[in-house]
């Protein structure tokens, strides 16, 4: 374009400064040369076929240079985005991190807790065992205050001239046996009690709804009084002020005739 | 803060929402408090466990199970005085209000309460009323089973459900159909009773072993009392073992004595024996279902779900026969002793504007079994996939059962472990197998029996254990399996398209339905985020949706990706305007 737009004026000057057609002066030829040669030049360059193409190139150029400077837009705010994720992924780890460290000391603690709990578990689960012992216990002492009937040698045996062995070694023997069982849930008790674990007292005592569990009642008498715990059915357990097992009773009651 | 309470017959709960999850309050190393009442011989007053263990002495002056009574014009004696059914239980809401606040160490005012959806209108004001005298604000009252339903998701759902709460506690039953439409829930029909429970199976196993006591020995222990004691307790726990092992070991040492001599109680129970038991009390429970599905006026094909709630519901017999019953797999993923405080606590928050996750729970995808043969017809089958550990039980979980031998001179079984639905065993995952070998019989002329243990930990690892009931040799074996957290809703979803495909006649029961339908769910949100957000009008973009939504309903896996491609583009040109 710049071209064509120089082209004309130059032509019509030239054609202005022409003077009197005398083709000898050597500036006339010269100037009627140069203008022959700028329209043979315009004569070639409208001839060229890609005349109207460079028009078509150009604009394409700018429509180009148009979409680059967008795409060059899209990519900066794109950049931006990313910038900013990123920031956010740092705030956001950087949060996690803190949390982590909190949850650490969480963990720990209760990993504690749950050491704790397990060992309680376990007691739990022995102590079935341990109520074993005592229903042994008790077992064996009843037994033992039966009265015994000696028994008679039979014919055969005073035939044979046997003598029975008397019935007071056995019981002897017997006591030792279960003197023996008391020594074993001793054993057992001790190992609780190195965890703080104690029974809980109740035979005798005042019924408390907090440490013991009604499964019974019985008239209530001189020896106890009502409101009191006559007999332990099963023993409860206590650490400090947690109640590992209710304590499982009978308690006298003023009954009503 | 608003929390949820599950005020209960026997039982009373606290839950709330901490971080988006609901969690069961638990104090002094109780999750759960009696709902007992009581004045002490000294006349103070007790609430909950102090008050359950004066009962047998203090009767008259111990009230229990007042919810009974809840909406009676009528007075209990406590001491001196008397109090309305709404002044008890205002107590012991009293005492949940003191823990509760206890436990987050400032005061909680606001609460949501459920009651079961038989009440009354004089029962729900009357427990409104013991909520204000225990001085909160009563949010709302609601029923049961919805609560049940909100533990479970249900609400989240846009389509319309008809779902059974099956609700099988200690003392109580009750079956209540609920209707849930765009997250509105209605109750259709209720059944139920109030006097049948976990207790009354209990009460049966403990007669059962006294009476087979009494043959052996002749001594009945229920004239002791401490014997019968003894006995009830080791029933429970029987009970309790039983639902997750074939066999389980009664021992009650020195029960009674006899002219001085103690005599022990040594037996196993079967869980066939147990179940011989109860099944009468089951079979009471499907009537009632049946009952309440007539009051509803729908028959049993129209049910979506059924979900289980209560401690006695986790009884594999209960689920097998409401399972035969209905022919839909009762849920049981969330805790059916909490889920209806959780529910309450889920209430809670939606009003409070809480934020609320969805429950997660840990269970296993597939269903976990092995190898065995199976005596049909007088043939011998083989290849036959018994499952030990049924889909979608929650983890960690132990289960075992009793296998015996095909011939008593067989020495050893294979144990091959598989993973997976289908009933022919080879069409599963293989797992791991291994060989028990040296069994004895337990009876000359019998095949040995061995019980296989199925224990699957947190970590997702199975250890299974083969355990020769004549020798008492052990072998076992640890393999990795597929867990996943899943929503409750997922697991629905997930067990829906399987039985979709089964339907279908899908030999190929392959876990890929899961995935694929996934993933195409999310594209089909941004889809339809896409179509709202749009200024223009975006028919083919509408199209499209349906036409992916008509294939996933079909399970067509063609259609479905060519779909999805297509959907894909869609979006593409329509975000990138």
């Amino acid at each position: 374009m710049a071209v064509f737009s120089l082209f004309r004026p130059i032509q019509r000057w030239l054609a202005g400064h022409a003077g009197p057609a005398t083709p000898q002066s050597p500036q006339d030829g010269s100037s009627q040369e140069v203008l022959q040669r700028l329209v043979a030049i315009e004569q070639q360059l409208g001839a060229l076929p890609q005349a109207e193409g460079l028009d078509a190139t150009l604009a394409a150029l700018e429509k180009q240079l148009g979409r680059v400077g967008r795409e060059q837009l899209k990519a900066n705010a794109l950049v931006q985005t990313q910038a900013d994720r990123w920031a956010e992924a740092l705030e956001a780890l950087q949060s996690a991190d803190q949390r982590r460290d909190a949850d650490i000391v969480r963990l720990r603690e209760q990993a504690q807790r749950g050491q704790a709990q397990t060992r309680l578990e376990l007691i739990q689960a022995i102590l079935p065992a341990i109520d074993g012992l005592d229903e042994a216990v008790r077992a064996g002492e009843t037994l033992l205050a039966q009265p015994v009937v000696p028994a008679a040698p039979s014919f055969w045996e005073r035939l044979r001239g046997d003598h029975p062995v008397p019935p007071e070694p056995l019981r002897e023997t017997m006591g030792a046996w279960i003197a023996g069982i008391r020594l074993v849930r001793q054993r057992l008790l001790d190992v609780l009690a190195a965890d703080g674990i104690q029974p809980i007292s109740a035979q005798g005592q005042r019924f408390d709804p907090y440490q013991h569990s009604a499964i019974g009642v019985v008239p209530s008498d001189s020896g106890c009084p009502p409101g009191t715990v006559a007999s332990e059915l099963r023993r409860g357990y206590q650490q400090g002020e947690r109640i590992v097992r209710l304590a499982e009773v009978v308690v006298a009651k003023q009954m009503h005739a | 803060m608003i929390i949820g309470i599950d005020l209960g017959t026997t039982f009373s709960a606290i839950a709330m929402v901490r971080d988006g999850l609901p969690v069961l309050i638990a104090h002094a190393d109780e999750r759960i408090m009696p709902s007992v009442v009581g004045l002490t011989a000294q006349g103070a007053l007790v609430v909950g466990t102090p008050a359950r263990n004066q009962y047998v002495f203090a009767p008259e002056q111990t009230i229990r199970s007042i919810k009974r009574q809840m909406g009676q014009e009528t007075r209990v004696a406590l001491g001196e005085q008397t109090y309305t059914p709404a002044d008890i239980s205002a107590l012991i809401l009293r005492e949940l209000k003191r823990r509760i606040e206890a436990h987050v160490g400032q005061p909680v005012d606001r609460v949501v309460i459920t009651v079961p959806a038989y009440f009354s209108d004089a029962a729900r004001q009357a427990t409104r009323e013991a909520g204000e005298l225990a001085g909160f604000v009563v949010e709302r009252i609601i029923n049961e089973p919805t609560a049940a339903a909100l533990a479970y998701g249900l609400d989240q759902r846009a389509e319309q459900q008809l779902v059974a709460v099956y609700d099988l506690g200690g003392g109580t039953f009750d079956v209540s159909i609920i209707e849930l439409d765009a997250g509105v829930i209605e109750v259709r029909a209720s059944h139920g009773n109030t006097q049948l429970g976990g207790d009354d199976f209990d009460q049966r196993l403990a007669e059962y072993l006294a009476v087979g006591f009494e043959a052996d020995h002749g001594v009945d222990p229920r004239s002791d009392i401490r014997a019968w004691a003894r006995l009830l307790r080791a029933a429970e726990h029987a009970k309790i073992a039983l639902s997750s092992q074939p066999f389980v070991q009664v021992r009650e040492e020195y029960l009674v004595s006899q002219a001085g001599a103690p005599l022990h109680l040594d037996r196993e129970i079967s869980r066939a024996e147990f179940e011989g038991l109860i099944a009468d009390l089951v079979e009471g429970t499907l009537e009632s279902f049946d009952a309440a599905l007539n009051d509803a006026g729908l028959n049993v094909e129209a049910l979506d779900r059924i979900i289980f709630v209560g401690g006695s519901t986790r009884i594999p017999l209960v689920w097998q026969m409401v399972a035969d019953h209905t022919g839909i797999e009762p849920e049981t993923e969330i805790n059916p002793d909490e889920a209806v405080a959780l529910g309450a606590a889920i209430q809670a928050a939606i009003i409070a504007g809480e934020p609320l996750d969805t429950i997660l729970v840990d269970v296993t995808p597939h269903s976990l079994g092995m190898e065995i043969a199976n005596w049909e017809f007088g043939h011998l089958v083989p290849d036959c996939y018994s499952v030990i550990i049924p889909r979608n039980t929650t983890i960690p979980t132990t289960r075992s059962e009793v296998y015996s031998a095909i011939t008593p001179d067989q020495t050893a079984i294979a144990i091959k472990i598989y993973q997976g639905e289908h009933p022919v065993a080879s069409q599963n995952m293989l797992l791991g197998e291994f060989l028990i070998d040296h069994l004895r019989p337990e009876v000359a002329g019998q095949p040995p029996r061995v019980t296989v243990q199925f224990d699957f930990d947190i970590n997702g690892i199975l250890h299974v254990a083969a355990v020769d009931r004549g020798s008492g040799k052990e072998c076992r074996i640890s393999v990795k399996a597929a867990h996943a957290q899943l929503t409750p809703a997922d697991i629905a979803h997930n067990r829906a398209a399987l039985d979709a495909l089964e339907l279908e006649g899908g030999d190929d029961a392959s876990a890929g339905a899961g995935p694929v339908n996934l993933e195409a769910q999310g594209l089909l949100a941004r889809a339809r985020r896409a179509l709202i957000n749009s200024q223009s009008d975006q028919t083919a973009l509408a199209e499209a949706i349906a036409t992916l939504e008509v294939a996933l309903r079909h399970g067509d896996h063609d259609a479905i990706e060519t779909n999805v491609e297509s959907l894909i583009d869609l979006i593409y040109d329509l975000e990138d305007e």
